[in-house]
């Protein structure tokens, strides 16, 4: 593939796995000064998930609590023992226009899109797919037709 | 800290873990679609975007046998798939930092990456991820 037709943009985001998301939060406030986006919250109010915007432009970070793990790895990332990895996902900007291709280009490949979905917070739509070695990629698209 | 003087101005990298580095280059090339920026021996850069203040967006694959050197035993080389993640700080916020983040009592690893033209800061969060802040300068040759 080369170069005028690379169709990832940035990458939009990194996650974390956290044991103590407390702690973790005061550091990545604190110490690295980086400012709230969203907090998701569990059904009984607890937060799981804080969202980070790291610079001006639409970069994020993210610390999931590890109650979530299940979220990220299910049974499709054998080769991956989530109790030990600290990485969640990372996500990488795609143009709204090259969304459904991309898919279908990765679909194509043989590799299977294990979740598709839409954020009405963040306004995208995103698919999901793990790497040869169960490391989960999220390929994401701003569309301000989501609300 | 308020926004304005946030001194993280994106993410400039971030690193993962291989086992197996060319069937994991073929599928960030061909897959994902990612240019290379350079190749090496033990690992991969591949640039994403454009980045802060002259710097590019990479995404990195590190062959397992060449880890961060870590002071935490409940985060094994060889279990974590997260190598590190690099944040973008200007160049005239480097020193003050490298200051801030020894004065909160952090051991700081201070090097410079000749072939990305970049200084960097490495430290670890309190879980033991390395976290890496990176400030672009033309003169590191």
């Amino acid at each position: 593939m080369n170069k005028s037709n690379q169709s990832v943009t940035g990458i939009a985001e990194i996650s974390l796995r956290v044991h103590d998301l407390d702690l973790m939060r005061k550091f990545y406030e604190q110490v690295l000064g980086l400012e709230v986006l969203r907090e998701i919250k569990n059904s009984d109010g607890t937060v799981i998930v804080v969202f980070y915007t790291v610079g001006a432009g639409d970069d994020n970070l993210a610390l999931f609590d590890e109650k979530l793990i299940d979220w990220f790895t299910r049974d499709k990332s054998p080769q991956i023992d989530p109790k030990l990895t600290t990485l969640s996902h990372i996500a990488l900007s795609i143009a709204l226009d090259d969304f459904e291709s991309e898919k279908k280009r990765i679909e194509q490949l043989g590799i299977e899109i294990i979740e598709s979905g839409t954020s009405s917070w963040m306004h995208c739509r995103m698919f999901y797919f793990f790497d040869p070695e169960g490391n989960l990629i999220e390929f994401k698209s701003h569309d301000e037709s989501i609300q | 800290m308020n926004k304005s003087n946030r001194r993280v101005k994106g993410l400039g990298e971030v690193s993962i873990s291989v086992k197996d580095l060319d069937t994991m280059q073929k599928f960030y090339e061909e897959v994902v679609g990612l240019e290379v920026l350079r190749r090496d021996e033990s690992f991969v850069f591949f640039k994403v975007a454009e980045g802060y203040g002259g710097h590019t967006q990479n995404l990195a694959l590190f062959d397992t046998t060449n880890p961060l050197e870590s002071k935490f035993p409940e985060l094994s080389p060889e279990g974590t798939t997260l190598h590190h993640i690099a944040l973008n700080v200007a160049l005239e916020d480097f020193e003050t930092e490298k200051m801030r983040l020894e004065g909160l009592g952090m051991k700081v690893n201070a090097t410079v990456h000749e072939w990305l033209h970049v200084r960097s800061l490495y430290f670890a969060d309190p879980e033991g991820n390395s976290l890496e802040f990176v400030a672009y300068d033309e003169t590191v040759r």
